[in-house]
């Protein structure tokens, strides 16, 4: 029972950080109607970040979140000015289609990229508190990975907030409605598009130094992270913020449930089950409208 | 005579390869309240989003309040002073109707304002007030009419065109409509009403166009033009 | 393509083999293998517009039961036919759920399935496989090369024909819209379903070719996201949904991803990365169109006054 409890534990503590993954890939979708499969890519950008701001200036990771995502922001702008944002003009069927196109040379080019500038090998984040940890009874839950979730909690609370409470927040879930009324209210949707794509990007960094700190990064996990993030947002629809972290938490949770029921494989299968036969039984309603 | 508030040129315009606007031309004095009616696929609304800067034209010129706004993208168009409000009335339906009136006035000409306006507005339209809590999506057809018209005059229009206002209402809420519409042309805004429907629309407007196939084929005082319209649907059948 | 430029390129892929040494025989046939992959997927994604990002699991299947069944003694020829069957048994598996969604749905639901099987194979055969000593001292290169010849030469020809019948123009109608191919009369279920299973018999093909070429591998390479990457890459670069495209493509991608890994293995990923970006952006007609595009552009330029 304990050992279950434990497992459980861990399993809520990673699918806090799927959560955080997946809204800004469900944010990108849900206002500009294209899929960044690059998205996981993004992720990884943002570990390298706070593992070089540790390793060269022993920066705390939780301090390099505050560059992390600032400098994912900016590389989300380029991407929408050089690549992304070329299709905006696209229907909506050939704009979520060749966005997934760009979205996967993307994610070639920064894969290999990566290894070539950083090798192949598994990276992490080791501070100096990254021993310790919280009990409570029989449960023990590492420092690190609390500190991460309760990160993610806070950031998307932030954007919670920022979507709901402010004319910005406003202009881009109006925009993720209706474009063109959008427009019409005097909205430059364009910019828009741009903010959007930009935070979704920001999102990614965070969630990759968050990553970097809690568990490990190397350039290949981009793959495994898009397609986590993306089975969440599968399981969630594109309703609410709050609904994609509690699906993240979820998933987590059911990757743990699978891998110690069932053998450490079927960690990775249970979303991907999940994911497909969420597909099959939604085929049309895969994601949910407003945002 | 003064300068015209909307003045179109010989406006062509087409979706994709098929040209739908002929060499369009309007003139709209200030203050004037307009009808422009024509049988479906006239053109009428292709021209109101033209003016709106939702389409490019491919020829003519557009001109508001004496400077050109053809080409100009619509959000800037808004920040001039134009407000639609579009056939279908397109509300943020997930969003309550405070947050559609808030968006209506996000232009940074009409945002200083925005509490005073919201403020007036209440005041023409008390059941948005009593309302504004609630989803746009959950309003009655007349009162997401209403909220339409409401949310356009947050940005404070100089110019406001409606795109078939009275679609889809009952005669009784459609008179309310044009009551309203009368009121905000009081206040001075000059008003562009598309309608397929010739009779509200020309009893309430002083002037008007007739469009067909793209082009106008009549214009004149609204009693002539209704006249007009009736005998010419006899042959064009709109 | 001239008839007399085909009969020169087929002559030239028979002869290759007597004119040239080991090396350059190889080339030609991963130059040909990967011809396969791109035509196989080509099928489905050029013509019926569905971008199946899972066709990487119909590869691996055919290198599956065409190895298994080779190694335990049955003809080359019937093993890699059962390879073929048995990667469109998967196709049916795949399809029937998943032609039901649209557009990008079926593409990541697809890459979805093809994970999951490549997971499961990975953990239920996780020992490399490898030919036994009697194999490898009969090994020779030269029936391998003229097989994938032959299936590079069979999978190019079923594009071309289906690029020239009813079902081929039903496939294009609903890559052009889905919703008005139906209303004109075409089943776009069954059009789908039945380019899916030609292309999955195709790609088993290949990669039952593969699992008879190679002396050793993990199995689970063969499901290896990678190879539907390659299609795509391929397919778009030659030209999608073109006969001649992605044989082009494939002969680009391979030789020049031979030439710059003699640098850096990764380089090439990075280049073909940065390639297909432009490709999809710039040159949607692919390599193929190049030659069009710059005549279009030259024919468009203003004449001076």
């Amino acid at each position: 029972m304990e050992v279950w409890l434990q497992n459980m534990t861990f399993g809520a503590l990673v699918g806090g950080l799927y959560g955080l993954a997946a809204v800004g890939l469900a944010l990108v979708f849900g206002v500009l109607r294209m899929l960044n499969v690059a998205h996981g890519e993004l992720i990884m950008l943002g570990g390298y970040a706070t593992f070089w701001l540790f390793t060269l200036w022993r920066t705390d990771p939780y301090v390099s979140l505050l560059v992390a995502g600032p400098a994912l922001f900016a590389v989300g702008v380029a991407l929408y000015e050089g690549l992304f944002g070329r299709l905006v003009h696209l229907h909506e069927e050939s704009k979520i289609q060749l966005s997934i196109l760009i979205g996967f040379g993307l994610a070639l080019v920064l894969h290999a990229s990566a290894i070539l500038a950083w090798t192949a090998d598994e990276r992490g984040v080791t501070a100096a508190y990254a021993g310790r940890v919280l009990r409570a009874g029989a449960l023990v839950v590492p420092i690190t990975r609390l500190g991460a979730l309760g990160v993610a909690f806070a950031v998307l609370a932030g954007l919670h907030l920022y979507l709901q409470r402010t004319d910005a927040g406003r202009a881009i879930r109006a925009t993720a409605e209706d474009w063109e009324a959008a427009s019409l209210m005097g909205i430059p949707v364009r910019r828009v598009y741009r903010t959007a794509f930009a935070l979704g990007s920001a999102l990614a960094g965070v969630a990759g130094s968050l990553v970097a700190v809690s568990d490990a990064i190397s350039p290949a996990i981009g793959l495994s992270w898009t397609l986590k993030a993306l089975i969440v947002v599968v399981l969630a629809g594109l309703g609410s913020i709050l609904g994609t972290f509690v699906a993240g938490v979820l998933l987590g949770v059911a990757e743990s449930a699978a891998a110690f029921a069932l053998g450490g494989v079927f960690r990775e299968v249970v979303g991907l089950v999940l994911f497909v036969t969420i597909l099959t039984l939604r085929p049309q309603g895969l994601f949910g409208r407003g945002l | 005579m003064s300068v015209p508030v909307l003045e179109l040129r010989g406006v062509e315009a087409a979706y994709g390869d098929a040209q739908v606007l002929w060499g369009v031309d309007w003139r709209v004095q200030p203050g004037e309240v307009v009808a422009v009616v024509g049988p479906n696929g006239a053109g009428k609304s292709t021209t109101l989003r033209v003016v709106a800067g939702l389409l490019r034209p491919l020829r003519g010129e557009v001109w508001f309040d004496g400077t050109r706004i053809d080409g100009l993208p619509a959000d800037a168009v808004v920040e001039r002073g134009v407000a639609l409000v579009p056939e279908g009335r397109r509300l943020f339906a997930h969003m309550t109707v405070l947050e559609n009136l808030l968006l209506g006035g996000y232009a940074t000409r009409a945002r200083p304002l925005r509490r005073r306006t919201l403020e007036e507005v209440f005041h023409l339209f008390p059941v948005l007030g009593e309302r504004s809590g609630q989803l746009a999506g959950t309003l009655s057809g007349g009162q997401q009419q209403m909220l339409a018209i409401a949310r356009a005059l947050m940005s404070r229009p100089r110019l406001l065109l409606l795109d078939e206002p009275s679609l889809g209402l009952a005669p009784v809420v459609v008179q309310q409509v044009y009551g309203v519409v009368a009121r905000i042309a009081r206040e001075g805004v000059t008003v562009v009403a598309v309608e397929q429907n010739v009779y509200p629309a020309l009893q309430h407007a002083a002037r008007g166009y007739l469009m067909a196939h793209g082009r106008v084929v009549a214009e004149g005082p609204a009693e002539t033009l209704l006249r007009t319209a009736l005998v010419q649907r006899s042959y064009v059948g709109g | 393509m001239r008839p007399a430029l085909l009969v020169a390129l087929a002559v030239l892929a028979c002869a290759l083999p007597w004119v040239a040494g080991e090396a350059v025989v190889n080339w030609g046939l991963l130059v040909l293998l990967q011809v396969v992959v791109a035509q196989s997927w080509n099928l489905l994604a050029g013509y019926g517009g569905q971008v199946n990002l899972g066709h990487a699991a119909f590869f691996g299947i055919g290198a599956l039961v065409t190895r298994s069944l080779w190694m335990g003694g049955v003809p080359v020829a019937a093993a890699l036919a059962a390879g073929a069957v048995a990667a469109a048994v998967a196709g049916l598996g795949i399809g029937l759920p998943s032609l039901r969604l649209r557009g990008p749905y079926f593409a990541i639901g697809t890459l979805a399935m093809s994970e999951i099987l490549r997971i499961v194979v990975a953990t239920t055969l996780p020992e490399v496989s490898a030919l036994p000593a009697d194999l490898i001292a009969g090994y020779r290169l030269l029936p391998r090369y003229y097989l994938v010849l032959a299936l590079a030469a069979v999978s190019t020809g079923t594009v071309w024909l289906v690029a020239r019948s009813r079902f081929g123009m039903g496939l294009v109608a609903i890559r052009e819209d889905e919703w008005v191919a139906e209303t004109v009369g075409v089943d776009s279920y069954r059009h789908k379903l039945a380019a899916l299973l030609v292309s999955a018999a195709l790609a088993g093909g290949a990669g039952g070719a593969f699992g008879y070429y190679h002396l050793s591998f993990y199995p689970q390479f063969a499901f290896s996201p990678v190879w539907t990457f390659d299609a795509v890459l391929m397919v778009f670069l030659g030209g999608i949904g073109t006969v001649w495209g992605p044989p082009i493509g494939a002969a680009f991608f391979v030789l020049l991803r031979e030439a710059l890994a003699l640098r850096l293995t990764e380089l090439h990923v990075l280049v073909f990365g940065a390639v297909f970006v432009v490709v999809v952006l710039a040159l949607p007609g692919g390599l193929v169109d190049l030659l069009g595009v710059l005549r279009r552009v030259r024919g468009s330029r203003p004449q001076p006054a």
